[in-house]
């Protein structure tokens, strides 16, 4: 199972190597912060399990 | 929603004493989007496209017969026991008092930052002692227990830490009574080298000391 933490070490290499490929692919502005949304249902369940925290779930588009 | 609530700094804050879970099936969505190495959905930060249409597929069910209302908040319990929802848009306080609820029904709980602190930490350790690194991976599980250790919302955590504490310490244990081996077996400076190699690299865990013991007890040279 993928860990919850991968966007948030991803985005941490992402600004470190930024540099280079800004002049090159110009990346999107990567925000101070966000909302870390859960990989999958059972990967929301077992770390809300971990944490003792609800799950806030969002729905925005049917197809 | 996702253009005027989320990026909301006060969501966001709220956010992190829950776990979010971002569902949208549009067939045609928008392209990827750059960030750095990684290529996310143009609308959801640290999702790819193909996810949160997967996690639509795999949860409309739980919380819909028939169609789904969009957009509907939901908050659920750890197990998926849905507590509330509402069906429409909302303002950013309406939302985080939602979450707020939530979270004061299932608590107290671990926030986000100090979960994702745990659990870099152990994942620091892993990536060390694959690199043959034990002073490393010892380092970093001291640094996350030093941080969340007291907490008790970090329990489940903090108990995978200090489970891989004990794993090393059983490690440096083993590599002494082998080192104990090499000197009753005459092999004293191959021992020697063993225990010393414990008591720099398992410094703070319990068999560093009983290295330290060994080296001071082994036969002094003429």
């Amino acid at each position: 199972m993928r860990l919850a933490i991968a966007p948030a070490l991803l985005l941490a290499a992402s600004v470190a190597l930024a540099g280079d490929r800004d002049k090159k692919e110009k990346p999107g502005t990567i925000p101070p912060d966000f909302i870390h949304w859960a990989h999958s249902w059972e990967e929301a369940k077992a770390e809300a399990k971990e944490r003792n925290v609800p799950i806030h779930v969002a729905f925005h588009k049917d197809g | 929603m996702d253009s005027t609530v989320y990026p909301n700094k006060d969501v966001i804050v709220a956010s992190k004493t829950a776990v979010n879970v971002f569902c949208h099936g549009e067939a045609k969505h928008e392209a990827k989007k750059k960030y750095g190495t990684e290529e996310w959905c143009e609308h959801v930060y640290g999702l790819t496209c193909e996810e949160h249409n997967a996690i639509k597929d795999e949860t409309s069910h739980l919380f819909f017969k028939g169609s789904i209302s969009c957009p509907t908040t939901i908050l659920c319990m750890p197990d998926g026991t849905e507590i509330k929802r509402k069906v429409g848009s909302m303002p950013n306080k309406e939302l985080i008092e939602m979450i707020k609820e939530a979270a004061t029904k299932v608590g107290p709980g671990l926030g986000q930052d100090e979960y994702l602190f745990g659990k870099g930490k152990l994942k620091a350790s892993e990536d060390a002692l694959k690199a043959g690194k034990t002073k490393d991976a010892i380092d970093a599980l001291n640094a996350g227990n030093k941080t969340i250790g007291k907490n008790p919302a970090a329990k489940a955590v903090v108990d995978q830490i200090k489970a891989e504490l004990e794993k090393l310490n059983k490690a440096g244990l083993d590599l002494i009574a082998k080192a104990k081996e090499d000197v009753a077996a005459g092999k004293v400076d191959e021992g020697k080298k063993a225990l010393l190699e414990v008591s720099k690299n398992y410094k703070t865990l319990e068999c560093a000391k009983e290295a330290d013991k060994e080296i001071a007890a082994l036969p002094k040279a003429k």
